[in-house]
């Protein structure tokens, strides 16, 4: 019986075949790996789990690095829930289109930023995405908002920066996502609150960010019991809670083995520098939903003075001056 | 995606697309060897994938416009992103600095401005083409008149020097 011949696959194939769909590929790689060159520090911000205040600290530290003259950029990577423009007071600011791609608002910190917020037309509006039915918009929908991505990164008109953060949506879906488009030399960094549901989230989250190949530069535990005063004098509140966090601190900066919290676990675990332990400080979320960066309105309260010390060493980590 | 002419083994190429007409996209592809052709069809949702990914499939017609931006153009209610403007369209814009925008000069520290929720739902009303524009200028008058609040009544103020 005669053996049918075998056809040629995919990968016998040179070229695209006129579709020019590779070499669209190639030129958006390359527009991206352009932008990013002319930035010195690029860092993810991650959590794996919402509400752990990973925005109000990726706002709160780039005010902080913009205050002392750094010029800073943050992309709000959460299409679908924008925070980024409110915390750094930029709502309403608009987007303007350059020459070269968009030209991010600009906070009045002096942050560069670009957000979906920035983009929908009425106020609080939800991110929907033209099509003629939202039917099976389950296919398409991750490759919009991964477009969408790729041009806040590579289609905007950042200019020199020291530093791009990356605000990353909750959950751990859009990790290696996000970290693909980075350049290799990109860390990240992530957020979590002393709660072991958080800090399994977070862990799933650090695992994919480990096996996406970037540097892991350490982790922020937020909203941490007692008061830690990284900065100053002690705080107001129950002498005992601020001398024991004090002492905590001091111990972390030291080197040892720091109070046995599920993020201090996890650091270890993980293999995990701990950058910063903010404490809760509701003095912070009051600034947020101000639109007024804490470091920047109430930097003697304590958990401003934490986030300050963060942006600090976060500079010593990435081997920048802050 | 590509096509094989499977008598001759050869790859088909792109020969012409048409559409997206009522949500489908059709592509032809031809044998260059035999000249046999066959048309990709694609179905609404194929075609919002490849408009998702942000490509097209070959090359752009003479007709497509600019867009001003990928995610902009493919929001369901986008915002107005206009092109840059230049200073005079707005009486706040007269006194846009001239030079780079605060936080954008290497070694010069930014000073801090703030915006009263007041201060902040007025620039909202201004024109988005010129509001980023606008707000420099009001920040750098702030700035200069050693105030840190911008409120509504210093953007008056503003306004009333510009002579508008």
């Amino acid at each position: 019986m005669e053996q049918e011949a075998r056809v040629k696959r995919y990968g016998d194939l040179a070229g695209d075949g006129g579709s020019g769909i590779a070499a669209q590929v190639e030129a958006a790689g390359q527009r991206l790996a352009a932008r990013l060159a002319a930035v010195g520090s690029v860092v993810a911000v991650m959590s794996g789990k919402g509400g752990v205040g990973k925005s109000v600290v990726t706002a709160n530290v780039a005010a902080a690095l913009a205050a002392s003259g750094a010029r800073v950029g943050v992309v709000d990577a959460d299409i679908n829930g924008p925070s980024l423009p409110l915390l750094l007071g930029a709502r309403g600011r608009g987007l303007v289109r350059g020459p070269d791609g968009l030209v991010p608002a600009v906070a009045p910190c002096g942050v560069r930023l670009v957000s979906t917020d920035l983009l929908v037309g009425a106020d609080g509006a939800p991110v929907v995405w033209k099509t003629p039915t939202q039917a099976d918009s389950f296919v398409w929908r991750g490759a919009a908002e991964a477009s969408a991505l790729r041009e806040f990164l590579g289609g905007t008109e950042w200019g020199e920066l020291d530093w791009l953060f990356i605000d990353l949506p909750p959950g751990a879906d859009r990790v290696e996502t996000v970290l693909g488009l980075l350049p290799e030399r990109a860390g990240y960094v992530a957020v979590a609150i002393p709660s072991a549901v958080a800090v399994l989230s977070v862990r799933r989250a650090v695992a994919l960010a480990a096996g996406a190949g970037r540097r892991p530069l350490g982790l922020i535990e937020n909203m941490a019991a007692g008061s830690s005063d990284e900065g100053g004098a002690g705080v107001a509140g129950a002498a005992g809670a601020a001398a024991a966090a004090v002492a905590a601190v001091a111990a972390d900066a030291r080197g040892d083995a720091v109070k046995d919290s599920a993020v201090a676990g996890l650091a270890r675990t993980g293999g995990l520098a701990l950058l910063g332990r903010i404490p809760f400080d509701p003095v912070v979320a009051a600034c947020a939903d101000a639109g007024t960066p804490a470091v920047l309105a109430r930097p003697e309260a304590p958990g401003a003075r934490a986030l300050a010390a963060l942006a600090a060493r976060l500079c010593a980590t990435a081997g920048r001056r802050a | 995606m590509r096509f094989l002419c499977v008598p001759c083994d050869e790859p088909m190429g792109l020969e012409r697309t048409e559409g997206p007409d009522a949500g489908s996209l059709t592509a032809v592809f031809v044998c260059p060897r035999c000249g046999h052709s066959v048309a990709l069809l694609t179905n609404p949702m194929e075609t919002q994938l490849v408009q998702a990914l942000n490509l097209r499939v070959g090359p752009p017609a003479a007709t497509d416009a600019a867009a001003a931006s990928f995610t902009h153009a493919a929001l369901a209610d986008p915002g107005p992103v206009a092109p840059g403007v230049a200073a005079g369209a707005c009486p706040f814009a007269a006194g846009a600095p001239a030079g780079p925008a605060r936080g954008e000069v290497p070694g010069e520290p930014a000073e801090r401005v703030v915006w009263t929720a007041e201060a902040d739902e007025r620039l909202r009303r201004i024109p988005a083409g010129v509001r980023q524009m606008a707000a420099r200028a009001i920040e750098e008058q702030a700035r200069r008149r050693g105030v840190a609040v911008v409120t509504v009544e210093l953007m008056e103020q503003v306004k009333q020097s510009h002579g508008k």
